[in-house]
């Protein structure tokens, strides 16, 4: 994907949804996160992830499918500064805190960790 | 507020003011915090005056800042094109200009204050190259540090606060020991918080500005470094930690303990232990006096009749009372000054006998005193959450109080 259009399609995510999940592929738990993912949600969200997550995509979310290179790209720009306050990074954090820390130290359900960042 | 933020604010406050841009204009303030209140405050010495401190949290609507009345958002709309303008001292202010915008609200917003330089919602190509050259930036910034201190884990504290410090050194030893580091460097922001850091053990220290430290620590993100870890609980943006609060109260040291560190949350924290003796305790009763602390940088203040009955009911007892200050900070009426340096202040306030503060990062550092301990707090919420400040940061072995408009200091 050209950077152009890399910002483009963000623009139009920004404008479009009130939630854009950017799912990276080295989550273990995160596959637990979204199968229990429920229609309570009322946000309006769109799910980017690589294409071969193509099994996690859920009723009632938009999903986008991103070849390695264009996640790397979308990476790279929300790790250079806070764009969107819409966008969101689901990774591990190895080098910082996350919530999945509550869900494997027990302050926190799946359901709930997954009820938490949806929100 | 700090000190670097409240001159850079004030900064701003006097070019906007010879630049006339608040001429003919009602002004609001938006979001009422510490920072707010100094900012309404500088603004009464120019001889403006505030209509409104706009706040989303709908228990302060009604309340008061002085005389200016803390009101919903939408409030601002009632004002004709053209006739306002909204100035803001806070850390959301990409999020808060962004909800005014969303709203219709189509005058000007100022940020007055520059509390967080990761956030700017634009995609716009200006914007982009502005933030990769401060990335640029971090990256050298960090290659230099790594160089420095090669084979070395880098710990970064991101923000100037004693009690995130405090928190985060609690529980590092137990992070190195379970991921093998045998040594690391701490860096924070300011003198004060390399304190803090020295109360806990020998460790080396890199002390940033606020600027350098946030584009070390994009570069940190970027690279996903394996070697630098960001021991905070809700900076930079990609910590995601305070959003389990929207749904379930997590004190501040269980936020450290288990999300920060991942660590079981029965751990215990380490507590400081390298405290130096503070030379003047000759001047200070021992058990009958009382150190007084009344102001905290990101704290709304209590009301001064709070001090004031603590002080005389001390004082009719017989007590010395004193006030921790620092800088042109006055004491309190009735009351002497004292400026222990940090390692000092544990020392001091356990010769005292009795520590009574507004709850702020000191009381942190003063968690585990051999003392009367007390700490105040303002009724207000933490953040964007529906808990209190008292549910967060409440501290085991003190007396925890929380400060209403009807409050009496009563003690039997």
């Amino acid at each position: 994907m050209e950077k152009q259009e890399l910002i483009r399609d963000m623009q139009d995510m920004i404008q479009g949804y009130d939630r854009i999940l950017f799912l990276r592929c080295d989550l273990p738990k995160i596959n637990g996160l979204f199968s229990r993912y429920s229609d309570k949600q009322i946000k309006k969200s769109v799910l980017l992830l690589p294409k071969e997550k193509v099994g996690i995509c859920l009723n009632g979310m938009d999903c986008t499918l991103l070849d390695t290179e264009s996640g790397d790209a979308i990476r790279k720009l929300y790790h250079t500064y806070e764009f969107s306050n819409k966008f969101t990074m689901l990774s591990a954090g190895s080098n910082f805190g996350t919530i999945l820390n509550y869900v494997n130290t027990g302050l926190l359900s799946l359901e709930a960790a997954a009820s938490a960042l949806l929100d | 507020m700090d000190k670097v933020h409240y001159k850079e604010m004030c900064e701003n406050l006097e070019n906007m003011f010879q630049s006339g841009v608040f001429a003919g204009r009602k002004i609001y303030l938006f979001g009422h915090c510490n920072a707010t209140e100094a900012l309404s405050d500088a603004l009464m010495e120019k001889g403006i005056r505030v209509c409104a401190i706009l706040d989303n949290n709908e228990e302060k609507h009604g309340k008061f800042y002085h005389d200016i009345p803390i009101t919903a958002p939408r409030e601002i709309l009632q004002e004709t094109s053209g006739s306002s303008a909204v100035c803001i001292a806070a850390r959301a202010y990409e999020a808060m200009a962004q909800q005014l915008r969303s709203m219709g609200y189509t005058d000007r917003i100022y940020k007055m204050v520059e509390y967080d330089s990761f956030a700017e919602y634009s995609l716009s190509e200006e914007t982009i190259k502005r933030k990769r050259e401060r990335l640029e930036r971090g990256l050298a910034r960090h290659n230099n540090l790594s160089e420095k201190y090669s084979g070395y884990m880098k710990i970064f504290c991101p923000f100037n606060a004693l009690g995130d410090i405090c928190f985060a050194m609690s529980y590092l030893p137990y992070f190195l020991a379970r991921h093998g580091i045998a040594e690391c460097v701490v860096c924070v922001i300011g003198q004060a918080c390399a304190q803090v850091v020295g109360l806990f053990g020998d460790y080396p220290t890199e002390i940033f500005s606020q600027k350098e430290m946030d584009e070390t620590i994009q570069a940190v993100i970027y690279t996903e470094d394996k070697n630098s870890f960001i021991a905070h609980q809700d900076r930079p943006y990609v910590v995601n930690l305070h959003k389990a609060l929207y749904i379930k109260c997590i004190p501040l040291e269980q936020i450290y303990c288990c999300g920060v560190f991942g660590l079981p949350k029965e751990t215990k924290p380490y507590k400081p232990t390298l405290w130096k003796p503070y030379a003047d305790l000759d001047k200070i009763p021992k058990g009958k006096s009382v150190i007084l602390s009344p102001y905290a940088k990101s704290v709304t203040a209590l009301s001064n009749n709070v001090w004031e009955q603590i002080v005389e009911y001390y004082i009719e007892r017989g007590y010395k009372c004193f006030t921790n200050v620092a800088g042109d900070e006055k004491p309190l009426p009735g009351t002497l000054p004292v400026s222990p340096k940090l390692a000092q202040v544990q020392p001091l306030a356990e010769h005292a006998g009795t520590f009574i503060g507004i709850r702020s990062g000191l009381c942190d550092v003063l968690r585990y005193a051999a003392c009367k301990k007390t700490a105040l707090y303002p009724d207000y919420n933490y953040c964007d959450t529906k808990w209190k400040a008292i549910d967060m940061y409440a501290l085991e072995g003190w007396e925890n109080i929380v400060v209403k408009d009807d409050f009496l200091w009563k003690k039997n």
